[in-house]
């Protein structure tokens, strides 16, 4: 075996854990949604993002989901609620970046679609147009002109044992096994009971320092489904209160088929459905169109 | 030398005897005094390989190459279940940690290096690294594909850019060089366990680092006796366990040779048992026999330790062969003393006396030859042999004529031998017949001597179960190829330049690659870029630091009002300019399987680096595209110890062949002046026929020769001339000496024969080579009784 390719994984690791890592748990907690069948059917043509819902609280005030540990009950409350029977989960996304380096947030929205087999398709449509595919453990990118980058989220992994836990936390999400998240997050929990609708926010630290470095704080916040997710990542090693925020609303969220433009994302990849967790040997190439 | 005897008539047999049990007594006692002074039995095959002449820094390569893999003992546990693989490593790993007798100093299975460490001197570094790409943009001063590259990126919320990020690193350049770094595998790492996963299964490795050699019979025994507890730990999970390493492979050589040793001693002690009671009807000469082997065995186990200070397990293996050969002068004896009744043990020891010195001399010459060659266990053997010889001969001359002067029953035995002798000379008054057989050999020899092909390959000399190497080949896909035992040596004077030969080597290698030569390399040059690429790199980013910083902070939307960030990327920018990325500050981070790659500067100053081949399809391809390159300033070469050995052993074989020949010619000249020269030429000729018919069998057989082959052609002359030495020097009649040849040819084919079945390939080519010899000499060494006769 070749040893010293291993350091080079590392190294590698470091930077696509994160690509790698938010974007499997997003799969996983998009996944956990529950239903809304009366949904209407969303495509990507009607990006029109609707703020029918009620004013959001700021990003930063989430984190006091933080003072408040996650019992045993409401996670099994919770653990009951999160249900899987669906197939395809798709809607629209609303991004803002608050990052304390940039004068001005970066605000960004399109559409997004899951499938356990397939994969995941996060499509931005503005300010400018990119798309990540992520399928099995590969990451693909294809900018605004049309350049394709690969790159493997499996070398990323290589050897790298942070990474590893993702595929564990799926596991423990798809099973709706929120309690077994414990082994490896602490666990925040807050439900305020406003206008019949519990509205709830689960918050998750990881407990190793190096995760928790590369994935920050994490809070979810949903109502009768998954709605919000914010992560907080320190931004300056002086100064613990500087905080780069990263704020994600979903909107639109449906369980039907997948949409044509969806469909074909996948397509021009040549994904076919195929069981999520197998492995191939890829490597990182990068080709240009 | 036949002034001996008669002077051994003045001493008389109990003085001789005294005499015998005074030299033996010594001898054992300082046997056992050697033995308890730390002399040992070594069954390191490795040790029995020639040594190879090499230079300094070569030397040192094998050594760290070999030292990687040395003692090493990889384990792979497969699973469906990725957990219960994991668990199951750890479990091993706790088990292996836990041995009470601490078997194995080191068991791992991730590596210790740290990843953050090594990521942050690369960042620290960041201004002397650049793509291919980005140097293309710098270089052609196109900034705003790279802003728009660096934008992307802060937008993207699965990406690492964050504030920390951008403030040190605005463009966002590093995280592309840290991709271009990467290498490609599949193996990866969770609690502490590396694994890998193929078509829906999980091999978890663990890796365990003998505390001795695997060689040595002791931590042998400790090493598999601390697997098999680990293993019995897992045993309740379902798992299947691949394992590899050189520790499976001495277990099955030991195992195999002490199989062979009981089996090839066993039955050869057996046969000779049986030929002694068929041809004497009594078990007496078998006791004296048993006295010789064990005199002569004793002073054999003595000379051996005391010059090597170890015996090699194979020479115990060769060296039950020498029951073959000692065991011929006392049946010499006792056919002599069968067909003279009438003569005591002292006249029949000076009738066989002579051809019994000459005999002892050419057979220790023989092996004095063997001794030449550059195999330690080899020069063993030959020790081992001729000192054995010795030890019989002085048991016979001092033991025999007190111990052996009972008188003989008469024996059928010696009518069929006188049967026989009838048969040979009737068969060669026949002149018709005499043509067809001469015709035969003539023919048989031509047409195989053209068939005799050569091999000199070691690896067709040792061959492991198949099961151990098909499981080693199993496991090897598992970890994503193995590194072969070939690599490349680079050599500079300065580091500097070793790292930019590096480089130079890359675009041979990639295309070696890619004509499918090989499958893979690595060189530390994957690593680092060469010192004259960081200066390029860092003066191209001065487009970025020094030209266009507020252009850029002001495209990207960073907060800087204060200019200060400006300032701070400016400054870390002219800080970083004397900081180069060197392999030394690499080695210091990485763990120590990377340090390996590069070796110390050795007396002369010269450095040295490793660059590993995994795959090689093309050897010979390879070799010639690596002796065909040209680098500045440095040397390359393939380094390939299987390959040096096998043509060291083929020019040794060669050397055989010439001293084969000259010990015929030798021989030859000194009979020439003892005997007539008709007398002289068959008994010489004799071993060589026997030699070519050997020769040509072999090549009829397909059997590919080598070096074993070529020794055991030594001791075939050696034993061809002491028969022909005896039917010359048989004084009144052939039959006791035809009896003996008989016998001695039997128990010789007993021992020597029956290592033909040995199943280590070096031993069988040894033990086949000697079947046929044996049978041809001793099927034309009765012949010359047809010239004796005619002379006397």
């Amino acid at each position: 075996m070749n040893k010293p390719n291993r350091i080079t994984r590392w190294i590698n690791t470091l930077i696509v854990i994160m690509q790698c890592g938010l974007l499997v748990l997003f799969l996983l907690l998009l996944l956990s949604q529950f239903s809304s069948s009366q949904a209407a059917e969303v495509t990507p043509q009607q990006t029109t993002v609707t703020s029918k819902h009620e004013a959001l609280s700021p990003p930063a005030s989430l984190a006091i989901v933080f003072n408040h540990p996650a019992s045993e009950q409401d996670l099994q409350q919770l653990a009951n609620q999160v249900s899987l029977t669906h197939e395809n989960t798709q809607g629209l996304f609303e991004q803002t970046r608050y990052l304390a380096a940039l004068k001005r947030p970066l605000t960004s929205r399109g559409t997004f679609a899951f499938n356990p087999n397939l994969g995941m398709v996060w499509h931005q449509q503005a300010p400018f147009v990119t798309t990540m595919v992520m399928h099995k453990q590969q990451l693909t990118t294809i900018d605004s002109k049309g350049n394709i980058t690969h790159s493997a989220a499996k070398s990323a992994q290589a050897a790298n044992p942070l990474m590893q836990q993702v595929p564990e936390l799926m596991q423990h999400l798809l099973s709706g096994d929120v309690i077994a998240l414990q082994d490896d997050f602490s666990m925040f929990y807050l439900a305020s009971n406003t206008n019949n609708t519990e509205l709830w926010s689960l918050g998750l630290v990881a407990k190793d320092p190096l995760l928790l470095k590369a994935l920050g704080k994490l809070i979810i916040e949903g109502r009768q489904q998954i709605n919000r997710i914010v992560m907080l990542n320190q931004a300056s090693t002086q100064q613990a209160d500087r905080l780069d925020i990263t704020d994600i609303q979903f909107k639109q969220v449906n369980h039907l088929p997948l949409s044509a433009e969806n469909a074909a994302w996948f397509d021009m990849l040549n994904i076919t459905p195929a069981p999520p967790i197998t492995t191939e040997n890829s490597r990182s190439v990068t080709t240009k169109q | 030398m036949t002034v001996k005897p008669v002077k051994n008539h003045l001493i008389s047999t109990k003085w001789r005897f005294a005499i015998w049990c005074l030299l033996f007594s010594s001898v054992v006692i300082y046997g056992v005094n050697l033995w308890q002074s730390g002399a040992k039995v070594q069954s390191d095959i490795l040790a029995m390989l020639p040594h190879l002449q090499q230079d300094e820094l070569t030397h040192n390569a094998l050594q760290q190459v070999e030292n990687r893999l040395a003692n090493q003992v990889y384990i792979a546990i497969v699973s469906s279940q990725k957990d219960t693989a994991i668990n199951a490593a750890k479990t091993l790993i706790n088990q292996l940690k836990q041995d009470p007798q601490q078997a194995f100093s080191q068991v791992t299975s991730a590596s210790d290096s740290n990843i953050n460490e090594l990521g942050k001197w690369y960042f620290d570094h960041r201004f002397k690294l650049l793509t291919a790409d980005q140097q293309d943009a710098l270089a052609s001063k196109q900034l705003d594909g790279l802003i728009a590259k660096a934008q992307q990126q802060l937008y993207s919320a699965f990406g690492f850019a964050n504030s920390q990020m951008i403030n040190q690193d605005p463009l966002l350049l590093f995280s592309d060089n840290m991709l271009a770094l990467t290498a490609s595998s599949s193996l990866q790492q969770e609690q502490g366990i590396l694994f890998n996963q193929q078509a829906n299964q999980t091999a978890a490795i663990v890796i365990a680092k003998g505390a001795q050699s695997a060689f040595n019979p002791n931590a042998q025994q400790q090493q598999l006796a601390a697997l098999n507890h680990a293993f019995a730990a897992m045993a309740g999970s379902d798992v299947q366990i691949l394992k590899a390493g050189a520790l499976f492979h001495a277990q099955a050589a030991t195992e195999s040779a002490k199989q062979e040793i009981t089996f090839i001693g066993g039955l050869s002690l057996i046969g000779v048992i049986i030929l002694v009671w068929l041809g004497f009807r009594t078990l007496m000469p078998l006791h004296l026999a048993l006295l010789t082997l064990s005199s002569g065995f004793v002073l054999a186990l003595v000379a051996t330790l005391s010059l090597f200070n170890e015996l090699h397990l194979l020479t115990l293996v060769f060296g039950t062969s020498l029951i073959g050969i000692a065991i011929d002068y006392s049946f010499h004896f006792y056919c002599e003393k069968l067909s003279q009744p009438q003569h005591d043990a002292y006249q029949v020891l000076d009738d066989i006396l002579p051809a019994m010195t000459l005999a002892l001399v050419t057979s220790s010459l023989a092996f004095i030859g063997i001794g030449f060659t550059p195999f330690p266990g080899m020069q063993q053997v030959a020790i081992f042999c001729a000192t054995g010889l010795l030890g019989a001969y002085i048991t016979l001359v001092l033991a025999f004529p007190l111990l052996a002067n009972k008188p003989l029953k008469p024996s059928s035995a010696l009518n069929w031998a006188q049967y026989y002798l009838h048969f040979v000379a009737k068969l060669s008054a026949k002149p018709t017949i005499n043509k067809i057989i001469f015709y035969v050999i003539g023919l048989v020899i031509f047409a195989g001597l053209l068939q005799l092909q050569h091999n000199d390959d070691i690896r067709h000399l040792q061959q492991s179960p198949q099961q151990i190497t098909d499981e080693e080949n199993q496991l090897r896909q598992w970890l994503s190829g193995g590194t072969d035992n070939q690599f490349i040596l680079v050599s500079a004077d300065t580091e500097i330049a070793l790292l930019e030969a590096l480089h130079q080597l890359t675009p041979t290698l990639a295309q070696a690659v890619n004509q499918g030569e090989l499958t893979h390399f690595f060189s530390l040059a994957s690593l680092l870029p060469s010192l004259s690429q960081q200066q390029k790199n860092y003066q191209l980013q001065g487009l970025i630091y020094q030209q266009n910083l507020p252009h850029i902070i002001d495209q990207l939307g960073l907060n800087d009002d204060s200019g200060l960030l400006n300032q701070s990327l400016q400054s870390a920018y002219l800080q970083a300019q004397p900081a180069n990325l060197t392999p030394d500050a690499l080695l210091a981070l990485a763990d120590t399987a990377l340090k390996d790659l590069w070796l110390t500067p050795n007396n002369n100053g010269i450095v040295g680096a490793i660059v590993l081949l995994t795959g090689i399809n093309n050897l010979d391809g390879l070799t010639t595209r690596i002796n065909h390159t040209q680098l500045n300033d440095a040397k390359v070469k393939l380094v390939d110890k299987v390959g040096d050995i096998s043509h060291l052993m083929g020019q040794y074989r060669q050397f055989t062949l010439v001293l084969l020949l000259g010990v015929l010619v030798i021989a030859s000249v000194l009979f020439c002046f003892k005997y007539p020269l008709k007398l002289a030429l068959a008994v010489i000729g004799v071993p060589t026929l026997a030699i070519m018919l050997t020769l040509s069998s072999l090549g009829l057989l397909g059997s590919p020769f080598s070096l074993f082959h070529a020794l055991a052609l030594i001791l075939v002359l050696g034993i061809g001339i002491d028969y022909s030495l005896f039917f010359a020097e048989a004084k009144h009649t052939s039959t006791g000496v035809m009896m003996a040849i008989f016998m001695s040819a039997t128990s010789t084919l007993l021992a020597f024969g029956l290592l033909a079945f040995s199943h280590t390939n070096a031993i069988h080519f040894f033990g086949l080579t000697l079947l046929l010899g044996i049978g041809y000499t001793f099927l034309l060494a009765p012949f010359i009784t047809l010239i004796t006769r005619k002379t006397h």
